[in-house]
């Protein structure tokens, strides 16, 4: 687990480094790390991993407890509360791209709760909804099958033992 | 294109694929709402520092205005408007050209004529900063 939480925060630290395509908008990637361990190990570690990268890259990127902080964790608390309640679903349930897709919603529906609570009290902050929410979309998808293509490839690995995070 | 389908196909359960169609949906849906609605839809116009008319900027017309030094005619066109005529002596107010965003905002001091679009609330971006 340390090890995917570790994955993680690379990731989350490489994308902060890259510049943004659009203001405001991000792909998330970090999000397919914990997609996938939500796929292979379930949720209570895939809070574990997304918790632990949020905390661990907000201090190496020095926003700790600033407002970026609280964007990240309000987004990311959103985003596991979906995919923990969406896991309740009956049926043969959902896959990668759909966990991810309903994270990426709720990410930005938590980030703008956050913003509007702690930062702008001011309704306009909701105009940006769709912007956002289309970029939700987009990103939820192709991370969803990015995410994939990595449980493919991680159940191939190690497939039954204890998986390649040893844990 | 038909590979893309069969791998999209693979990587999706049903569930998957209902909440692709109801994200993307609503979300196509809201964009086309956001940006359907017609920009800066009203003005404001103050005469001595009081509001004296709101004017609707979505169908063309020309409105005068009883300034301090007289007539004063404004043009309304395609959500948008501007001074037409103004019995001031620079004529500043008319080269301040067409409003057309909320917040926007023309004078003409002389005749203390003042014409702001969005209304009151009108409050636009002075910068966005991420």
């Amino acid at each position: 687990m340390a090890w995917l939480a570790a994955f993680a925060v690379a990731i989350h630290l490489l994308e902060a480094a890259l510049p943004p395509i659009l203001p405001g908008i991000k792909p998330g990637l970090a999000n397919v790390i914990t997609v996938a361990a939500l796929c292979l190990w379930g949720w209570p570690t895939a809070v574990a991993v997304t918790l632990l990268r949020i905390l661990v890259a907000s201090i190496l990127l020095g926003t700790l407890l600033s407002p970026a902080f609280w964007l990240s964790l309000g987004g990311g608390l959103a985003a596991l509360a979906a995919m923990g309640l969406s896991q309740a679903l009956p049926g043969r349930g959902l896959g990668p791209v759909g966990y991810s897709v309903i994270a990426a919603v709720a990410h930005i529906s938590g980030q703008l709760l956050v913003a509007y609570g702690l930062f702008v009290h001011h309704p306009g902050l909701f105009a940006l909804l769709p912007i956002l929410g289309v970029g939700a979309a987009i990103t939820g998808t192709f991370n969803g099958l990015a995410a994939f293509l990595l449980v493919r490839e991680w159940r191939r690995e190690a497939p039954s033992e204890h998986g390649p995070a040893g844990n | 294109m038909k590979g893309t389908l069969t791998f999209l196909a693979r990587a999706t359960t049903p569930a998957d694929r209902l909440v692709l169609i109801a994200v993307w949906g609503g979300m196509i849906l809201l964009g086309i709402q956001a940006f359907a609605r017609p920009p800066g839809e009203e003005a404001v116009v103050r005469v001595r520092g009081e509001a004296v008319k709101r004017l609707a900027l979505d169908r063309p017309r020309k409105v005068t205005i009883r300034g301090a030094l007289g007539p004063t005619e404004l043009q309304i066109r395609d959500g948008a408007i501007r001074f037409r005529h103004a019995p001031c002596q620079r004529k500043r107010c008319l080269g301040r050209g067409w409003l057309a965003q909320a917040g926007e905002t023309a004078a003409c001091v002389p005749n203390r004529v003042l014409v702001r679009v969005g209304g009151e609330q009108g409050k636009p971006w002075h910068a966005v900063s991420y």
